[in-house]
């Protein structure tokens, strides 16, 4: 009994979680994701390289999962002040620094960072500054790779792309995962080839799509996609009692008369 | 309350049709079978990472029951609306998720034994948490992250191909689901396999 059961309810190891406690997210859909070009040049980590790894980082992980509305993009690059900064402090030369300044609404800032109180051990890779929240937006996030050691440049060319896509979920929203299979859990895999259960999941509440056809997007418009909160899945009723019901008319077969008394012949 | 207004909606969709059909004064003649499912369904085939060494998942146990209506349109194609019921998902951490299919097939008998498909399904996905926060490695230490605390609901549809081999009221079926059909990069593959016994209501 115990095995039926077990077999009728799968109970999933772990689950997905949060980096922060009111579920925050991009209220956008299209989020730009950029690289931090410092005046100096990293010591230990080619930006370059960085720049060329974002694509994929994007789009062989978050881009891939048909259940949520995000996309991701390759946004080019910023031109940052320094790579010695603390929480917050990352300004564009020229400009005001302090947060919110930089990164912008709906951008995602990665750079080299030399700051020793961000990496309190350098066998840390990279992480992501707590992010910039108004009301339960995300405002714009940045990623800093330890540019204090070179244990990120000593990584494989795909260890790289999973660290920044690791990365990026932080930014948008996401936080660790407890399962080895799960791009965001806290540790590098010998091998990552594509998200987890976890991922797709925590991703997927995060921004849900509201009925999109055939992956042509939204139905009747954007119906709730820039809303601050879609708990409930508001919107998605009426848009598929809308289909149900032309559906419904369209394959109506006509009404016949049951016997063929009326003929006029 | 998702679940429930597309159950109401799904319950709309077959009264509407089954009002089309009564009016022909030969409701039993095209209402063929009910069908009842028991399957098992596979979500985004190779494309969800299992194991820490890149291995993605072809072939997942995710239980499903199910029913459908088939209405016959002429002798060799039947219409079929059909709801299916991934049964919930449950996370030690109180995060479930529940998957609603909702569901339309066109069939076409293409010899006594084997019939194919081809229809449209809205897949309506439900992930809800209760809350809470956990303490978890951060790399360097732990951190607090948090459970997800309320209930969010995703809606795809999709574009199902199928087959279904006939053994008298009894039938297995292997049924696709295309997401993001229009979308190259986005597009993904679920599949079920289904084995469904056919009540016939001419009977």
């Amino acid at each position: 009994m115990k095995l039926l059961i077990a077999l009728l309810l799968p109970t999933l190891a772990h689950a997905f979680t949060l980096n922060n406690s009111i579920g925050a997210r991009f209220k956008d859909e299209k989020v730009n994701v950029r690289v931090g070009i410092n005046p100096t040049p990293c010591a230990n980590v080619d930006l370059n390289e960085i720049t060329g790894m974002i694509g994929e980082a994007v789009d062989e992980f978050w881009n891939k999962v048909p259940s949520s509305r995000l996309e991701l993009k390759d946004g080019g690059s910023y031109q940052t002040g320094d790579d010695d900064f603390w929480n917050g402090e990352l300004c564009l030369i020229g400009g005001a620094c302090g947060a919110p300044v930089i990164p912008g609404v709906s951008d995602i800032v990665i750079t080299c960072n030399q700051n020793a109180t961000n990496f309190t051990a350098g066998s840390l890779l990279a992480l992501t500054l707590p992010n910039v929240i108004r009301g339960k937006n995300i405002q714009g996030a940045v990623v800093i790779i330890n540019d204090t050691s070179t244990t990120f440049d000593e990584l494989s060319r795909d260890k790289k792309v999973a660290v920044i896509a690791h990365e990026i979920g932080h930014a948008i929203g996401l936080g660790h995962s407890e399962e080895k299979s799960a791009l965001m859990y806290f540790a590098v895999v010998p091998k990552r080839s594509s998200l987890g259960q976890d991922d797709i999941d925590g991703v997927t509440y995060l921004y849900p799509v509201q009925l999109d056809v055939f992956g042509a997007g939204c139905f009747l418009g954007s119906i709730a996609a820039s809303s601050d909160d879609d708990s409930n899945g508001p919107g998605s009723f009426w848009p598929t009692a809308m289909v149900g019901l032309l559906l419904a008319l369209f394959l109506r077969r006509p009404v016949k008369k049951s016997n063929a008394t009326s003929s006029l012949a | 309350m998702t679940l429930y207004r597309s159950f109401t909606l799904w319950v709309l969709f077959v009264a509407l049709s089954a009002g089309s059909a009564k009016a022909t004064d030969s409701f039993t003649q095209q209402f063929k079978y009910i069908g009842f499912h028991l399957g098992t369904l596979t979500e985004f085939y190779d494309a969800i990472q299992v194991d820490d060494q890149g291995t993605t998942d072809k072939f997942a146990i995710n239980p499903m029951l199910g029913f459908s209506l088939e209405i016959e349109i002429t002798p060799d194609w039947m219409w079929a609306p059909e709801i299916n019921w991934v049964l919930p998902r449950e996370a030690g951490d109180g995060v479930s998720k529940n998957l609603l299919m909702i569901r339309n097939d066109a069939i076409w008998r293409a010899t006594d034994i084997l019939r194919l498909r081809v229809g449209t399904s809205f897949m309506i996905n439900n992930i809800r948490g209760q809350g809470g926060s956990k303490r978890l490695n951060n790399g360097a230490g732990t951190s607090e992250f948090y459970v997800p605390s309320e209930s969010r609901t995703s809606i795809n549809n999709t574009l199902d191909l199928g087959a279904e081999a006939l053994m008298d009221e009894f039938a297995f079926r292997f049924q696709t689901y295309i997401y993001s059909l229009l979308k190259s990069e986005r597009r993904q593959i679920s599949y079920s396999l289904t084995l469904t016994y056919y009540y016939d209501m001419g009977k």
